[in-house]
């Protein structure tokens, strides 16, 4: 919860900017602090390099001096006093750069020879009653051992070291052997040997061991720099060497520390900037969309105002209509009415609302002026219609309403609002013409029943005929039924008779194959006239069966596309040897290479086979021919034959059941004398018709036409 | 040439003229007299053609055809409808059953067996 909330915080531009100000200032000043410590023991580094050298020197100026006062004693001991002190003293200083003077001592304590005599006045001075040489040179007879004093204000001037050798023979002090190096000397080389940006202060000093007292050897002033001491360890005493840095250098870790906080600032700056942007943004749109709003509102406040008013308009104009003026929502819900309907229906506007209103329509009107509401709604229709009110006191107001409808921006219908006018008056007027009427229409009947009076005789008459009209009536549905009968028993019967003449017919196609044996000519004659007489039987069963199925309304038809140029070629093809063996030529003229028919195929396949089997069977000569056509969807076939052709008076028996033309033609031409009948109807039921064209002697044309499509 | 055929037909004398055209043909016949005999041997012998009668005492053609064709056996299997002449709508309503085809009665004894043939090949 908690790391959540800190988290929240860090998306505050401010809080973020902080963060990242106080994480970079952190890190730089780290940096800027380990860079500093460096460049300090750099520092410190040059500082012990220069103390290791001075240190070195000081040691080989100490070994020097021990040195050259030791050949000095040695000298003086061997013969005593030399008599060239000049000489060998300007050797001894020739040993050293920092050799300034060479001294002899004597046993008293007085200088006896100086070397250079120039600037040091200093012959005759007596070392051991001077305040400042006393102590020293005392120790030094004491130990009877080297020594250096200093730091010590020499006679000629300036601060020196005197390193000491104390001379005995045969155990006696006789004086001493002394060299004197200036110390400015000494550092004066320091300071030329420096190159110029590494220029140091010194100070050198001896440490008094009893008191602890300091003496300075050079003049540098360098109390503020006392931590700079660096301890020498000496055989003649402890000394302190200060080497003190003349420019401390700059420490350029300071520039990394202040460029640290520099770039601490400017980064946490652009990160509160651009973390902030987003924020101000929001800002900025959230300050646009509520000048927005306001504005709106001021604009649906105008807007609201104009309707306020414009309904105060509708209002008034309304109630003081001098028609009745209604709205309603559509499902009826009338939601206004003015002062004029509330008169006519003598109901208060709150009765009126919601279904209200239905209660005051006469109760006659009631579920025809709902019915004819409810239908202008479902077809968004505005309606007309006249009803009555029938108020609480028993008045009639008869009105003629308009209902217009009112439409919203997406073309739905939200309601009516609708106008009644009060046509009482009128419809009273007409009442007055209709009784007007009805008095005449008396007047006229009285003079009508004078004439029915001997109308009546004329009826009576007629009734007497309409009886024996009944009875013959009777006599036709008797004879109707009868029919039905025959129909239904024809049907059953050809059932059961096609089933043995299948064996009949199916069995003597089995022998003439021969497949039980072989047959010799005359019994293969004869099985072929049974099985010729056996397939002639079946087609008379089937014709019957056909029409006694049309007869009983029983046939069924079907209907599937099929093309029909493949089932006449179908037809032809059967029929051709029949053709062919009367000389007969099948010729066809077909202008459509391609057609689809919608119908019974193997009604229609029945239909041509009848047709033009008819058409060889009564033909000798010539040709047959079978013209095709498709015009307006309708397909067109005609058979025309050059055959005995057919009497005009004959043509109307032609598709009447069981009737051959001319009884003598039955011997000559086998048939049920039903194909024809059978086709009409089939043709008929398939949506199709059927017309002959006829000349005796000279030939037949039938014409048949099928829709293409029928439904 | 050794194919199976089952003929389901009730007429006796039908029956006998259909199996002997077929057994001279060189097929194997088995036979059935009622629908529920020719539903119970197709299952069991599995025969590669059935030529089935429409007018049966138990149930029609067509019947016949839809329970063949529910009934698991292969699809492969041809079934053919005999049937008469006259009964309009027959053969559709037959093909729609879920027969291969139809030959019509009465049979042309010439023809019949090249016309199962090449609805079996179909």
């Amino acid at each position: 919860m908690r790391k959540s909330i800190s988290f929240f915080s860090l998306k505050k531009p401010l809080v973020l900017g902080f963060f990242v100000f106080l994480t970079l200032l952190f890190a730089t000043q780290y940096v800027s602090y380990q860079e500093y410590v460096i460049n300090n023991s750099e520092e410190k580094q040059k500082v012990n390099k220069q103390v290791g050298l001075i240190k070195e020197k000081l040691q080989s100026l100490v070994m020097d001096s021990y040195s050259a006062t030791k050949l000095l004693e040695y000298i003086v001991e061997i013969n005593g006093v030399p008599k060239d002190f000049n000489k060998i003293a300007a050797e001894l200083l020739s040993r050293s750069k920092y050799f300034d003077v060479v001294e002899l001592v004597d046993g008293n304590g007085v200088i006896t020879h100086v070397y250079p005599l120039e600037n040091n006045e200093v012959i005759g001075f007596n070392i051991l009653t001077s305040a400042e040489g006393r102590s020293g040179s005392m120790a030094t007879i004491k130990r009877k051992d080297f020594f250096i004093a200093g730091p010590v204000r020499l006679k000629q001037g300036g601060v020196g070291m005197v390193s000491r050798q104390p001379l005995f023979i045969d155990d006696e002090f006789v004086g001493f052997a002394a060299v004197v190096t200036r110390i400015s000397t000494f550092f004066n080389e320091l300071v030329l040997e420096d190159p110029e940006e590494n220029r140091f202060i010194y100070q050198l000093s001896k440490v008094n061991t009893e008191t602890g007292i300091e003496d300075f050897f050079l003049e540098s002033d360098i109390s503020p720099y006392k931590d700079y001491a660096i301890p020498i360890e000496m055989s003649i005493g402890e000394w302190k060497l200060y080497v003190v840095p003349l420019q401390k250098p700059f420490n350029t870790a300071i520039w990394s520390s202040i460029i640290g906080v520099l770039l601490a600032f400017v980064s946490s700056w652009i990160v509160w900037y651009f973390a902030g942007r987003s924020a101000r943004l929001n800002n900025l749109i959230s300050s646009k969309l509520s000048e927005q709003e306001k504005q709106l509102k001021l604009v649906y406040e105008i807007t609201s105002e104009k309707v306020k008013k414009s309904e105060a308009l509708f209002r008034s104009l309304a109630s003081n209509a001098q028609v009745a003026i209604f709205s309603a929502d559509k499902e009826g819900m009338v939601n206004y009415v003015n002062d004029e309907w509330m008169k006519y229906s003598g109901m208060s506007f709150k009765e009126a609302m919601g279904s209200g209103w239905i209660n005051a329509l006469h109760p006659e009107d009631k579920d025809r002026v709902i019915h004819v509401w409810q239908q202008a709604v479902l077809y968004g229709s505005d309606f007309n219609l006249e009803l009555k009110f029938l108020d609480k006191k028993g008045n009639t107001t008869w009105l003629i309403v308009k209902g217009t409808k009112l439409i919203d921006a997406q073309n739905n219908i939200y309601g009516y609002i609708g106008t009644a006018s009060d046509i009482t008056e009128r419809i009273h007027s007409e009442k007055e013409l209709l009784s007007y009427k009805n008095n005449l229409e008396k007047l006229v009947g009285l003079r009508t029943e004078e004439l029915n009076d001997s109308k009546e005789a004329l009826l009576n008459l007629l009734e007497d005929i309409n009886l024996q009209s009944t009875e013959l009536e009777k006599e036709k549905v008797k004879a109707q039924s009868a029919d039905l009968m025959k129909s239904a028993f024809l049907a059953t019967m050809s059932h059961e008779l096609r089933t043995p003449m299948n064996s009949i017919i199916g069995f003597t196609g089995i022998l003439l194959k021969e497949l039980a044996g072989p047959l010799n000519s005359e019994q293969k004659k004869q099985l072929s006239m049974v099985k010729d007489s056996g397939s002639h039987l079946l087609g008379l069963i089937n014709d019957v069966l056909d029409i006694s199925k049309i007869e009983a309304g029983k046939l069924r038809v079907s209907f599937y596309p099929f093309n029909y140029l493949e089932t006449l070629e179908k037809t032809i093809d059967f029929l051709m040897p029949q053709a062919s063996k009367k000389g007969l030529e099948l010729r066809t003229e077909i202008s459509n290479l391609d057609i689809t028919l919608v119908s019974d195929e193997r009604r229609i396949e029945q239909i041509l086979l009848n047709i033009l089997s008819n058409a060889i069977k009564f033909s000798e000569k010539g040709d047959v021919r079978i013209k095709v056509n498709v015009k307006d969807d309708v397909l067109i076939t005609q058979i025309i034959d050059q055959g005995i052709g057919i009497d005009k008076k004959d043509i109307d028996k032609l598709f009447i059941p069981f009737i051959q033309l001319q009884g003598g033609l039955n011997r000559k031409h086998e048939g049920t004398g039903l194909g024809l009948a059978i086709s009409k109807n089939l043709i008929e039921k398939l949506g199709g018709t059927i017309e002959v064209e006829s000349e005796l002697e000279k030939g037949s044309t039938f014409i048949i036409k099928f829709p293409l499509k029928y439904s | 040439m050794n194919s199976t055929i089952l003929i389901i037909e009730d007429n006796i004398q039908n029956m006998y003229m259909l199996s002997y055209l077929l057994t001279s043909s060189s097929y194997n016949v088995i036979k059935a007299y009622n629908g529920i005999d020719g539903l119970n041997l197709a299952n069991k012998k599995h025969p590669e053609i059935i030529l089935v009668d429409i007018q049966l005492p138990d149930m029609d053609g067509y019947e016949i055809c839809s329970r063949l064709r529910s009934s698991g056996l292969p699809k492969s299997i041809v079934v053919i409808v005999v049937t008469s002449h006259a009964m309009g709508g027959d053969q559709e309503k037959a093909i729609e059953a879920g027969a291969n085809g139809y030959i019509e009665k009465p049979i042309n004894p010439d023809t019949f067996v090249k016309q199962m043939e090449s609805i079996f090949k179909a």
